[in-house]
């Protein structure tokens, strides 16, 4: 072979065992496996009884980006500080991703020390304060008291009592939206938090009712017959829609617990690969009534498709 | 080509491609076509013919290899294509008719319900509630719920049991308005939620209305009533779940108007996570087609089901579908430098078999340009032509060698003629008898003639030399001619006399040295010897036409026709005298001159001989005789 036919030889068997070597490692590397995201959620609503549709979400979310999802129950008998350990131990733990799904406290997470964490740690449903490294998804409660607010004031409302039994950070953003309206439209309204109390049952006759949380409106719905309050709350369950459409509740602000429950774990699974740096996103909130129950966007929101 | 500058009005500068006619963009790429074309051929023309055969078989062929895989590649692309493209249209037509076979099940409830059951009683008396609960427990895994309502709405039957919801308006129901708009028709309404009935469980089940219009008998007389049938919904969904097109397709299906009925991501795209394209897909005919939504290409196939209206859309990621992975891409980028590596070590064998006879007869020819020829031969092997050419080469070579071989020896033949006939000059018995005339003048007291003998002899051999010339004038080759007969005379004591008559114009010619004497010496030898003063010898020249004739002619005995034939021919030997003789002067005219030039010899016994010298005339000035005259 002459010189330059050795050359163009050699060259080529080059690129040739490289290319081999390539396709070899690409072969056994099994890069072309689809990755399984570990993704653990820390909750403390383990009946979902309030999250149904949140966990429709994540459920769809886990089956369309491959993610194992490890669920981690706080129990309510737990003590906060007993929580508190459970999810720093299980932010140690072996994940890719966590979220935190703190429905009746909230607060618990301004409790944890975050900063030896190094998987991303997405919070469902709270805004985390105290870190900017917290992924958000959550709704803007303060919009969704002023919504209630605006509702009530729409039916003529000129007294109300606001009644909530979740004291926590949530709860107390939607009183103070709702303050903001009433005060602002010159409406009369008292407050009672504790739901032990005596004056928390206390509805007094033609006052409009405002439930901040679902288990207040569960139990303000019971107590209606023996009163005919107008009762509009925030949140929802299946049998608060069923009251809803009967009358016995006037107006529900709700979310999209199903896109928030989606988000929750497509904002993991961007987190794990860097994608998408946006830290918080808020979600709107609707008006429901019996009117519209059936009708778009509360069809889906509240009867979503799984 | 350079981009120009301009200024606009405003004294803004910009730099741009000169603007061109399409005629100048042609001529520009002929230009640039011919130029690469006249490197390529310049580059080759440097090239080996090895080289030059290696590389266009290699680029034949890669550019053949390409072509084909090419070729190849987009027709196995395109049949695969067509393949998945047909699969899954037959896999869109099953579902289709899966979904049309559950339509028309759920028609013919409807129609069983209707005219086995409600026909057949009379409401007023009897209860169909049992007949609508067999039903309803039959079709129980399809069926959320059986009921019939009256014109106003009321509920007159209903499987499984349940209550009707207070404050629900049955008669505002889309499904209840469109069953008594349109008597005839069976109607199926977009799925939604179910919320005629009391559910203590609070669910809020998503449901397909089946509705239609029914005659219900009560008492004497009918009415018209509406009987509706629940359809679960997640067994019409049913139909779709586990199936999956090429390249992570999927099915869905909306009404006439585009309306989703059921999509794998309805939910998202409810919540505004997903979109879809299916207010554009509503438009589409039955069939396959191409679109672009959200920046990928997606193959789309249409199927409308029967009776409803619905249609059944299959939608297939075209990114990525057969070949474009770069996994196969690697693959085939493998095969291709595979093939390149074997063709390489083709093409090398092919082109070194092709051009090594060439080779072998280059290094021949090489041989022979650098006078190495004598010791090999020119190769002849290879293919025919190879070998044809090396034959004729190699007869060239040898017609060349000949030619050479046939120059020394001219040449040497020339050179020993010229030998000889100095040699005959410096004869020991010509010199011993001229200086025993010379001793024997002086002894005899005779200066003046031992010096015209010395000064004679003197000027002979000077001529003789001629400075080593083998060309000199005429006038010169007489005069030693003259030299040599006026020593012979004097030797031979006058016996005989000579004469030398030249014309004036033949003095400048030229002519080879030492011709001239040897005729004269055989004169004297074979003519004057038995002379007694009366031999005469006489040498003329003169121009005949294009010839000088040099006649040496003498009186003496002569010679027989025989005698004179012999004497070119047979070396004949001399006992006297020089011993160069005629044929040394003859074969040195010939292969001077030509053979057309040479000895005339005329001879008659008792009479006398003329040898006559044919030579081309030769000017003085023109010394490059050597070929002058010869064919």
């Amino acid at each position: 072979m002459g010189k330059s036919e050795k050359t163009a030889f050699i060259l080529v068997t080059a690129i040739l065992v490289c290319l081999l070597s390539v396709i070899v490692i690409r072969t056994f590397s099994g890069h072309d496996d689809v990755r399984v995201y570990r993704v653990s959620i820390i909750t403390d609503d383990v009946q979902g009884d309030y999250s149904q549709n949140v966990w429709k979400g994540l459920d769809r979310a886990a089956r369309d980006y491959n993610i194992d999802l490890q669920v981690i129950a706080l129990h309510s008998g737990m003590t906060t500080e007993q929580q508190r350990n459970s999810l720093e131990r299980e932010l140690e733990a072996d994940t890719d991703a966590i979220i935190i799904n703190l429905q009746q406290n909230p607060s618990l997470s301004e409790q944890l020390d975050l900063s030896s964490i190094s998987v991303p740690v997405i919070s469902l449903g709270t805004v985390w304060n105290g870190s900017s490294a917290i992924r958000s998804i959550s709704t803007d409660d303060t919009e969704m008291g002023r919504m209630l607010a605006n509702e009530m004031i729409h039916d003529g409302v000129t007294r109300c009592v606001i009644r909530a039994s979740l004291d926590n950070a949530r709860i107390r953003l939607r009183e103070a939206g709702f303050v903001d309206v009433m005060q602002q439209q010159g409406v009369d309204y008292t407050s009672e938090w504790d739901a032990s109390s005596s004056e928390w049952a206390k509805l007094p006759s033609g006052v409009a009712v405002a439930a901040l949380d679902e288990p207040t409106l569960e139990s303000l719905v019971s107590m209606r017959k023996t009163g005919q309050q107008a009762l509009y709350g925030i949140g929802y369950t299946n049998a608060l829609l069923s009251y809803l459409e009967s009358g016995a509740i006037r107006r529900l602000i709700v979310e999209d617990d199903y896109a928030m429950g989606y988000l929750a774990l497509k904002s993991a699974v961007d987190a794990i690969e860097n994608r998408n740096t946006e830290y918080g996103q808020i979600l709107a909130c609707y008006v429901a009534d019996a009117a519209h129950l059936y009708d778009e966007p509360l069809r889906h929101i509240l009867f979503p498709i799984s | 080509m350079k981009r120009q500058t301009s200024t606009n009005d405003s004294g803004q500068t910009a730099r741009h491609w000169p603007k061109r006619s399409i005629r100048e963009w042609i001529e520009l790429g002929k230009s640039l076509f011919r130029d690469l074309s006249g490197r390529l051929v310049s580059r080759s023309e440097r090239s080996s013919i090895r080289y030059t055969v290696f590389l266009s078989f290699t680029v034949s062929a890669i550019v053949a290899m390409v072509l084909t895989g090419v070729l190849f590649y987009l027709n196995f692309s395109r049949q695969l294509e067509q393949t998945i493209q047909s699969e899954n249209e037959m896999l869109v037509k099953q579902v289709n008719q899966s979904v049309d076979t559950y339509l028309r099940d759920m028609l013919r409830l409807s129609n069983a319900i209707y005219y086995n059951v409600i026909k057949n009683v009379d409401i007023e008396n009897d209860s169909i509630n049992s007949e609508l609960q067999l039903l309803y427990g039959t079709y129980v895994s399809y069926v959320e719920n059986i009921a019939l309502y009256d014109s106003d709405g009321n509920l007159l039957a209903t499987a499984p049991p349940a209550l009707s919801k207070q404050g629900v308006k049955v008669t505002d129901a889309p499904w209840f308005q469109k069953a008594l708009d349109r008597t005839e028709n069976l109607h199926f309404s977009p799925p939604g939620i179910q919320n005629l009935f009391v559910n203590a469980e609070h669910r809020f089940i998503r449901v397909i209305s089946l509705s239609s219009a029914v005659e219900i008998t009560s008492g004497k007389s009918t009415m018209q009533g509406v009987l509706l049938i629940d359809l679960k919904y997640n067994s019409l969904t049913e139909l779709f779940d586990h199936v999956s097109l090429a390249n992570g397709g999927y099915l869905y299906l909306m009404d006439a108007n585009g309306e989703l009925i059921y999509h794998p991501e309805q939910q998202l795209i409810a919540s505004g996570l997903a979109k879809e394209n299916n207010i554009v897909a509503a438009t589409y005919h039955d069939g396959g087609h191409i679109e672009k939504f959200e920046g990928e290409s997606r193959s789309i196939i249409v199927r409308t089901v029967g009776y409803t209206g619905w249609r059944i859309v299959g939608v297939i990621p075209q990114q990525g579908l057969v070949l474009n992975q770069l996994d196969n891409l690697l693959l085939v980028l493998f095969i291709f430098l595979f093939l390149f590596d074997i063709v390489i070590l083709i093409n090398s064998y092919i082109s070194r078999k092709l051009t090594a006879p060439i080779k072998h007869l280059e290094q021949s020819v090489q041989s022979v340009e650098y006078g190495d020829a004598g010791k090999a031969a020119i190769y002849q092997g290879g293919s025919y032509e190879i070998r044809h050419l090396g034959a004729s080469i190699q007869g060239m070579v040898d017609q060349l060698h000949q030619l050479t071989n046939d120059i020394v020896l001219e040449h040497e033949q020339k050179q020993k003629s010229e030998l000889d006939a100095l040699q005959s000059q410096i004869n020991p018995h010509f010199l011993y008898n001229a200086l025993d005339i010379i001793v024997w003048m002086i002894e005899k007291e005779q200066p003046k003639e031992a010096v015209h003998i010395v000064t004679a002899l003197a000027r002979l051999f000077r001529i003789s030399l001629s400075r080593g010339k083998n060309i000199i004038p005429v006038r010169d080759e007489l005069e030693h001619v003259q030299n040599y007969l006026t020593i012979q005379k004097m030797r031979y004591k006058n016996k005989f006399s000579y004469e030398i008559v030249m014309d004036e114009e033949v003095k400048n010619l030229s002519i080879i040295k030492l011709v001239v004497q040897p005729l004269a010496e055989n004169a004297i030898y074979h003519g004057m010897d038995f002379m007694d003063g009366d031999g005469k010898i006489t040498i003329s020249a003169r121009i005949d036409g294009e010839e000088l004739h040099l006649s040496v002619a003498d009186n003496g005995l002569g010679m027989t026709p025989d005698v004179v034939e012999r004497l070119l021919i047979e070396n004949t030997p001399v006992s006297k005298g020089s011993g160069v003789g005629l044929k040394n002067v003859n074969e040195r005219i010939k292969l001077y001159f030509g053979d057309q030039y040479g000895v005339l010899i005329e001879s008659e016994p008792d009479v006398g001989t003329c040898i006559t010298l044919v030579l081309p005339v030769i000017r003085c000035e023109t010394e490059e005789v050597g070929n002058v005259g010869k064919k």
